[in-house]
This record gives structure tokens, sequence and C-alpha cells, in this order.
């Protein structure tokens, strides 16, 4: 029979106020009837469909509240609802405990993951000004590569206050390197002290508990602590006007403030904050060179791109000269060669996730890696709901008479959607309950997994308990949605009668779940794979130089006899190989220096490092021609060395025996007397840089010791230092492995790395359990059916087959979506390398084969209980 | 003059229609009326909103009629006008031919 389009209709009745459907729907039939007759069935169906909607009107719409209809649930029935569900809970326990401890773990880690990305996005925003203070950045060019400084030179904050007027106010901020501070006798090896100019405190907001925030940095020799420093210096004595010595005994500094102790969100993190003041060097009017953090507040109005056009002044008033100067060449020269810097201004709060600058002062974080940190967390969130919602309907059938009978006595359907969703969200209280339990006593895990302390902690603040609770009624609403419409869709008839098939109406949605699922999980294991093996492939990459057995001891400076002296000490240990003397190591800043090729006016600018004799045997570094360094030639400290990507710069096939110039060098003739292999002295996220390596005998940054062997190490160490001690009077003693400090270059990779091994163990888990519950209900269903096979005489195999043979299938599909979304999801992060590995298709086989394998071990344990049973035991009952 | 004869040009419209088809006014036939002597193509749901306004500011009233076949049973709601609605007419009509007359060089016939 002919009949207008049925959600029309049903469209039309939800709306339309009772009192006046009939008249409306009369008349819309009447027409759509005519118009059947006259143009034909779609022509009506459209015309209704426009008349429905048409009469959509706010006079015709059913109001809330109105008398009509009652969609208020007593609190009466909310109690017997509550016992409904606590009762049903306690029946099936296995099944209560599956759902609770899966979605715990859910929103668990996606807590975690909240608080670290709310952590990292509220970095520096709690300054009163955040919004109009900016750090000056050297953004410089250096033979077409960019080079971007966080730090700028000495005088750039008073000559941007005197130039200016859009600058309001500007301070500088200067990291030492670790140093001895001494109270009383007692010295303590202190990671560094924080030293900033006056106005500081006008500057940020952080809190000083006493002292006077204008005057506490304005003498030289000044020092705020913060409360846990004050504290432990001071213990409880008040710290105020009293002293302490900083590097040497004689020089005393004055405690003039207390700060508050500084919060995990802020960029500028100080325990010692002394005055600029103190030193002159760092207020001198040098511009090359740069060292300082200069942070400035900007008028309101301020154009941001338009100051920093101005900015461009002060490079050629001011530092331009100093280059002209220490390089030898005019400044249209310089330009020429592909160089330029320039001051950019970087708002506060983008520092820590946007700058790409070096020099900061604590490694900024990635906003990246935030994104795939978020999307990690929503899907384990997903996939612990998931496993909610295909548990609760599959389980559908143990609740149907319960329906039907509620439906029968005159419950709404209304009523039984409001009684499941009220029981889902008591499910996932529950959940969060155990969730809060293991936010609590796992966030110092998490906070070492992370490398990170957190700002803001689950339970400390009422806003913290408020989203606990919101979060967990939403978890709930989501989770609980489908089943309660499921659910509250049976027919009593068929319900009581006995005529529903077991949860079979919601299959291909189930279906659907275990399948994204799983190939959510298959997609986290291959990205987890892919960054292992491109993390591998970095550190055990053949990067040119030796990076094992090798001792690093910094400020070798301190030392107060002669060099060779303290080296000779050393070489007499037999653990000992060689010991040299270098200005920088591979990971670490390099210098520019700029070569000319005699008679040739075109300049080159290579990344130079200043060694000592046995730099080359300690590096291992493979000579190509020529040779290296030597006592025996006493013109060495005009020789160069060259590395294969410098030579070729130049356009020599043999470099050894040719001549260059270099404006450090006073524009001395210098002659290259050996090529050395390519080595990568930065990461591989970059390409091979050209190198110049030059002697200089007395350069004492870093102390390189290479051992013999790497069988008495911790007793080198103390050799080592014992003999640091003898010739420093007591210097603090600072060392390091050189390949730990290498493979830091790749902190961030093997930080996630690792966050996403935690957290593809955990989704499998989490989907794993969902399954073992899904089969485990299904064997139980299939009891009856099992033991009927069984007696005729299907062996424990065939039945084995039955029971996982859909999942099977699933998984497969799983596999399927999987490989492709994986391929391009670890092909745009190995994007971030220069020298990056292609992946293995080894490694999908391999990740899929750990799925199938952890599936198989999930299910097998049910599905063979289920195929050994006794038929007898199942089919005994009837 | 009253201020609730203050009439729409579409109610008014209706309220003749109504009038004019006296013991068969609903919905459809009033939509179809319209559309026929005005070649308007006016849609169901106005012409009920202009039906329930007039009726709530009594220019017409509203009784149900018997069960109908067409209409899937549903009944049909028959609007006659009330004595209000028909003097509302008038009035109006009155009003019109008064300021007509009075347009200099404006010959209107009117039979």
């Amino acid at each position: 029979m002919n009949h207008p389009p049925k959600w029309a209709d049903r469209f039309l009745r939800w709306y339309c106020k009772p009192e006046l459907l009939e008249e409306i729907q009369g008349d819309a039939y009447e027409l759509y009837f005519e118009r059947l007759d006259s143009q034909g069935k779609r022509h009506a169906d459209r015309k209704y469909i426009f008349d429905v909607l048409r009469f959509c009107r706010w006079s015709n719409i059913k109001k809330v509240n109105s008398k009509y209809q009652s969609n208020k649930v007593p609190v009466s029935m909310v109690k017997n609802f509550y016992f409904t569900a606590v009762r049903n809970l306690l029946r099936h326990k296995s099944y209560f405990m599956i759902n609770i401890s899966g979605l715990a773990i859910g929103i668990a880690s996606f807590t975690f993951i909240a608080l670290y990305i709310i952590n990292e996005l509220s970095y520096d925003r709690f300054h009163a000004n955040h919004k109009k203070t900016y750090r000056v950045s050297n953004h410089a060019i250096i033979r077409g590569e960019p080079n971007r400084d966080a730090t700028t030179s000495a005088p750039m904050a008073k000559t941007l206050l005197a130039r200016y007027p859009e600058v309001l106010k500007a301070t500088r901020l200067l990291k030492s390197g670790p140093l001895l501070v001494g109270k009383g006798g007692r010295k303590i090896n202190e990671e560094g002290v924080l030293y900033a100019d006056a106005p500081f405190f006008e500057v940020f907001d952080f809190k000083l508990l006493k002292g006077n925030p204008k005057t506490a940095l304005v003498h030289p020799r000044s020092m705020v602590l913060t409360r846990s420093y004050a504290n432990k210096y001071f213990g409880t004595d008040d710290p105020m006007g009293q002293q302490i010595t900083v590097d040497e005994d004689s020089i005393f500094y004055t405690i003039t403030g207390i700060a508050d102790d500084i919060p995990a969100n802020s960029h500028i993190k100080f325990d010692m904050l002394g005055s600029m003041s103190t030193n002159d060097a760092w207020n001198s009017n040098r511009w090359v060179g740069t060292s300082q953090h200069t942070y400035v507040i900007l008028n309101e109005s301020t154009e941001v791109a338009a100051l920093e056009e101005k900015m461009r002044d002060i490079f050629y008033d001011h530092m331009a000269k100093e280059i002209e100067f220490y390089t030898g060449l005019s400044m249209a020269e310089w330009e020429g060669a592909g160089n330029s810097v320039r001051f950019k201004l970087t708002p506060l709060k983008d520092i820590h996730l946007y700058s790409t600058s070096t020099g900061e002062l604590e490694p900024t974080g990635n906003i990246r890696y935030i994104r795939i940190y978020g999307i990690i967390g929503l899907i384990i969130l997903f996939i612990a709901i998931f496993n909610f919602v295909n548990l609760a309907t599959a389980h559908s059938t143990s609740r149907a008479r319960e329906v039907g009978v509620r439906k029968v006595i005159g419950s709404t359907k209304r009523n039984l959607v409001f009684q499941f969703i009220f029981e889902s969200v008591i499910v996932s209280m529950i959940a969060m309950f155990i969730a809060v339990v293991l936010v609590t006593s796992l966030t110092p895990s998490f906070v070492d997994l992370m490398g990170k302390g957190l700002a803001y902690g689950l339970t400390s603040h009422y806003i913290g308990w408020i989203s606990i609770i919101g979060f967990a009624i939403i978890v709930g609403v989501i989770a609980g949605c489908y089943p309660a419409f499921v659910l509250s869709a049976f027919r009593p008839v068929d319900v009581l009668k006995g005529a529903l098939k077991t949860g079979a109406k919601a299959g291909w949605l189930r279906n659907l779940l275990v399948t994204l699922q799983f190939a959510a999980s298959i997609v986290i294991i291959i990205g987890t794979l892919a960054i292992y093996h491109q993390i591998d492939f970095m550190l055990t990459k053949n990067l040119g130089f030796d990076k094992e057995q090798i001792l690093v001891v910094k400020r070798s400076d301190w030392l107060k006899s002669p060099m060779d002296v303290f080296k000779n000490d050393l070489l007499k240990n037999p653990d000992i190989q060689a010991v040299a003397n270098s200005e920088t190591i591979p990971g670490k800043p390099y210098k520019i220096r700029s070569y000319r090729r005699k008679d040739d006016p075109e300049t080159f600018l290579f990344l130079n490092n200043q060694v000592t004799y046995d730099y080359l045997q300690i590096m291992g570094l493979k000579l190509i021609s020529g040779r290296f360094f030597s006592k025996e030639f006493s013109a060495d400290s005009n020789a160069v060395v060259l590395n294969e990507s410098a030579a070729k710069a130049f356009g020599w096939e043999d470099a050894v025996g040719k001549t260059l110039t270099s404006a450090f060098k006073k524009g001395r003739p210098l002659t290259v007397i050996g090529v050395v292999k390519d080595y990568n002295i930065e990461s591989l996220h970059k390409k091979v840089a050209p190198v110049s390596l030059e002697l200089a005998p007395e350069v004492n940054d870093y102390l390189t010791i290479k051992m013999s062997n790497s069988r008495n190490i911790r007793k080198t160490v103390q050799s080592v230092e014992d003999t640091w001690h003898q010739y420093s009077g007591d210097k603090p003693f600072q060392y390091f492995f050189f390949d730990e400090d290498y493979e830091r270059l790749y902190r961030t990779e093997s930080r996630t790395g690792r966050v996403l091994m935690v957290f593809a163990t955990l989704s499998i888990l989490i989907a794993s359990m969902g399954l073992i519950g899904l089969i485990t209900y299904a064997a139980s269903n299939r009891k009856k059916e099992i033991g009927i096979r069984k007696v005729l005489g299907a062996s424990v195999a065939n039945l084995i087959t039955l029971l996982s043979g859909e999942t099977v299938r699933l998984i497969v599909i799983a596999v399927v979506i999987s490989w492709p979304f994986a391929y391009f999801a670890t092909e745009y992060w190995l994007q971030n390398f220069a020298d990056r590995i292609t992946i293995n298709p080894w490694t999908y086989l391999i990740a899929t084969l750990a799925i199938v394998l952890i599936v198989g071990f999930a299910i097998s344990f049910q599905t063979f209980r289920a195929a050994t049973g006794n038929p007898s035991d199942s089919l005994r009952d009837e | 003059m009253n201020k609730r004869n203050y009439l729409g040009e579409f109610e008014e419209l209706i309220l003749l229609s109504v009038a004019s088809l006296a013991d068969d006014a609903y919905g459809v036939s009033v939509m179809k009326y319209i559309n026929q002597e005005t070649h308007r193509n006016v849609n169901i749901s106005a012409v009920h909103e202009g039906l329930k306004r007039l009726e709530r500011k009594g220019f017409v009233k509203s009784n149900f009629g018997g069960a109908t076949h067409v209409r899937g049973g549903r009944r049909k709601r028959f609007f006659i006008l009330t004595d209000f609605g028909q003097s509302a007419l008038e009035d109006i009509m009155t009003l019109k031919l008064q300021l007509y007359r009075k347009v200099p060089n404006f010959n209107i016939k009117l039979t």
C-alpha cells in the first residue's frame, strides 16, 4: 500500500503538539494521496516531506513540560534503578570485573595524558602579562643554514629600552653552570644559579614571599632563594640578610628575598636567583657572542612584525661593525656569502611548544608530540568504551526479560533508556574511582616516564573533582547510549515468549567495534616499532667517530697546574688510553669560522673545533689523506684538518698541502695537512656539515678521556676524580659519558618510544580483555550446541575453530585496515629525520603476529575450556 | 473601530476564503481556493497558521467533522465565520471603499 515516508511521519508525530496532530496530519495525508494520483509517488513523497518540515513551526511544536506528556523520573524509580543495577553487577561478577577494569585503565591512561597535555599547554600562562611578553631571539643565517638562538647579546635589553618607546620593560637572564655553594663550612655542588636583571619581578609574576621585588636584584651579589632552598640552607632560621658563598670561598652573596617554588609549567626554573649586576662582563657592550636571554614587555598596541622590522637597525648600527672587525669582511661581502642576522620576538607563551631555537633555558616541548599523545589517549579511552558497548549489547539477553516485564507493567521507553544509561554511569563512576586511585598512586612513575613534573594534580583542586565527576558522567553516557537503545527497544511480546535471538541485533556493530579496537592497536604497535627501529638506527649507525668508553670532564680550566702535568698523571693509570682536550665535542654546539682559498675572495664558513694532539685517536676519526696534528711539526699551529664535506666545498680533489686564510688567524696562511672522513657532529635530524679542526694545545673546555677497556669503569672514574681533586683544589668534579650524552640528542624520540610502548601495551590489554569477555559469553551461550556437536563426534580442534573463527576473521579485517594507516603515520613521523630508515615489511608482520598471538592466547583458555568440557555436564540439565 | 479588527493581508484573504467556502472550509480546501483564485502558491502550513491566528482573534470558530476515508480516517476541522468575523469583513470593505473614492483621477468600477 502507498504510504508517505515513514520517517517523516514519525518526525511529525514526534514534534507536533498532540492536540494539533489530527488536523495537520489529516490535511497532509489528503494532499499526499491527491498528489499520489496526479503526480506519482516520488513527487508526492517529496512534497509530503516538505510539508512536514514546513509544519515544524514554533506554534506546532510540543513544549517540554507540556501537560500532555510526562518525562519526569520519580525519585523512587531512581532508587529502584540503582538497586537493579547493583544486583545485576553482583550477579555477573566476571563481566562486571572486565568492564570496570577495562574502563578504569582506559580512563586512568586518558587522565594521565590529559594532565600532561594540560601541563604543556598551560606553560608560562600564569604571568599576568604573558600576552604582552616576548623573548628576543637571534635568527641568523650562516652559510645559507638557518641558525636560531634563544640568547642575544648583552647590550640588547638596554638598547631596546632606549630606542623604542613600545618596549615598556626588559630583563635579561643568564644561566650559570654547576657551582659550589657554601654556608658555614658546608659546601654543596649546585646545578647552577640563574642571574637576572633588577626588573625581573616586574616582568614575571614569580611570587616573592619575603623581600622587596623592586630592589631584591639591584645590588651586586644579591641572591633570591626559593622557599625549599631557603629551607635547605637555613632551615628554620630567617635567611634574609644572611650570606652564602658561591664558587669561591671568598665570594659572598647576600640573601635579599625568598620566592615561592617555581611551578612545573614555567620554562624559567630556578632555585637560586642572583643579580646580573654581579659581574661586569655580563653588562658589557659587546654584540658578537650571545649568552643572555632577553625578555621584554611591549605596549599593548604594538605591531610586533613592524617592531621586528625596525629592530634590523640595531643589527646594522651595532652588531654589523663588530662582525666586520672580526671576520675582516665588509657587510656586503658577509651578506653576499649567504649570511644574515635578524632579531625576532617570540611570544612568551609559544616558547615552550613552538620554539625551534637552540640555547633554551630548558628543553622545549613539541606540539606534534602533544598531538600524537592526545590521539593515543583518545584511542585508549575509546577502546575501553567499545568494550563496554560490546559487552553490554552481548549481555542484553540477560536483561531482556526484565525489560519485557517493566514494559508490561507500564514503563515507557524513555524510562528504560534512562535506566540503562543510569546504570552505565554507575559503572563508569566506579571505574573512575578506581582510575583516580590508579592515577594518584602511579603519578611518580608517570612523571618518571615523561621526564616531567606536572603542574596540576588530579585531586589538588576542586576543578579537578568537578571534571572527574563530569567526565565519568560523559563516559557513562557515551558508553551506555547504544546499549540503552538496544535494550529498551525489545518488544515485550517477543521477549516474554522467548523468541529473542542472542544479542543478534547488534552483531554487526560489535564486529565493527572489535575490528576498530584491533586496527588501532596494530597501528600503535607498528608506530612504536618504527620509532624503536629509527632510534636504534641512529644510535648504532656508523657516525664516523667512536663514542664508547669515553669519559668527558667539564671545566678543566679550574685545574691549577698545567694541563700536561695533569694529563701525564692520568695516563699513569693503565686503564686510561689517551687524554685530549677540545673546545667542543659532537652533540654540543660548534662555533663558526670563515675561510678563504689563497688568492680567492670567496668566503666559506665551516663549523670549527679547537683540539689537541690526541683528539683524532680518542674520537676514532678516520684519516682519508694527509696526517693529523703532531708535536713533531712545530708549524702545526698554522695547520688545518678538514672533513670531506669541507674539502668538497672548496672543490678540491686532494686538499692536502693547499693553503687557506682565516680572519680568526688574522689572515695568516694556513696549510691543510689532512682530510678526515665525514662524521655526524649533530643529530641525524640534520645532514653532515663541513667541519674544520685547528690545533689549540691550551684549549680546556672539554677534557676527553678514552678508557682502554670497559671492565673497571667505576674504578677508573674514581681515580680520575681523585686526580682531579688533587689538581683543582676541590672544585666540583663534573663528568659524563660521551655515548650517554650523545644519546640525549634523541631524548624526545626515546621518550616518545617508551611512552608509546606503555600505551600500546595498555591498549592491547584492554582490547584483549574485551575479547575475552565476548568469547566467554559466546561460549556459555553455545554450551548446549557444543555439547551436542561433541556427542555427534566433533573434535576439540573443530570446536576451537568454530568458537574463534569469527574473531580470526575480524582480526584479518583489522590488519587490512590498519596497515595503510600505520604506513602513513610512520612516514609522517620519519620525515623529521635527514637520515632515516625505510620501514621493513617485517615490522608490519611482526606487529600483526604479536597481536594475533596475544589474542590467541587470550581467547584460547576460554575456547579450550569450552571445547574440552564434558558434554554430559552441559546437556544433563534438560 | 475595535482594535482587533486589524487584519493582515494574508489573514484577510483566508477570512474571505472561509466566508466564500461556507460549510466546506478546512485547511486543504482553503489552500486550494486561494491557489485557484489568486494563482499564488500557498503552502498548507501557512494556511494552518493563518486559520489558527484568526480563530485566536475570534474571527472564525471551528468544529471537527465526521471521520473520512481519504485522510486515513482522520477528521477534518471545519471553520466558519463568527458574527464578529462577518462584521469585520464588512468594516474593512466599507473602509476600503471610503478610501478608494477619495483617490483623485482614479476610477474604479465598482459593481
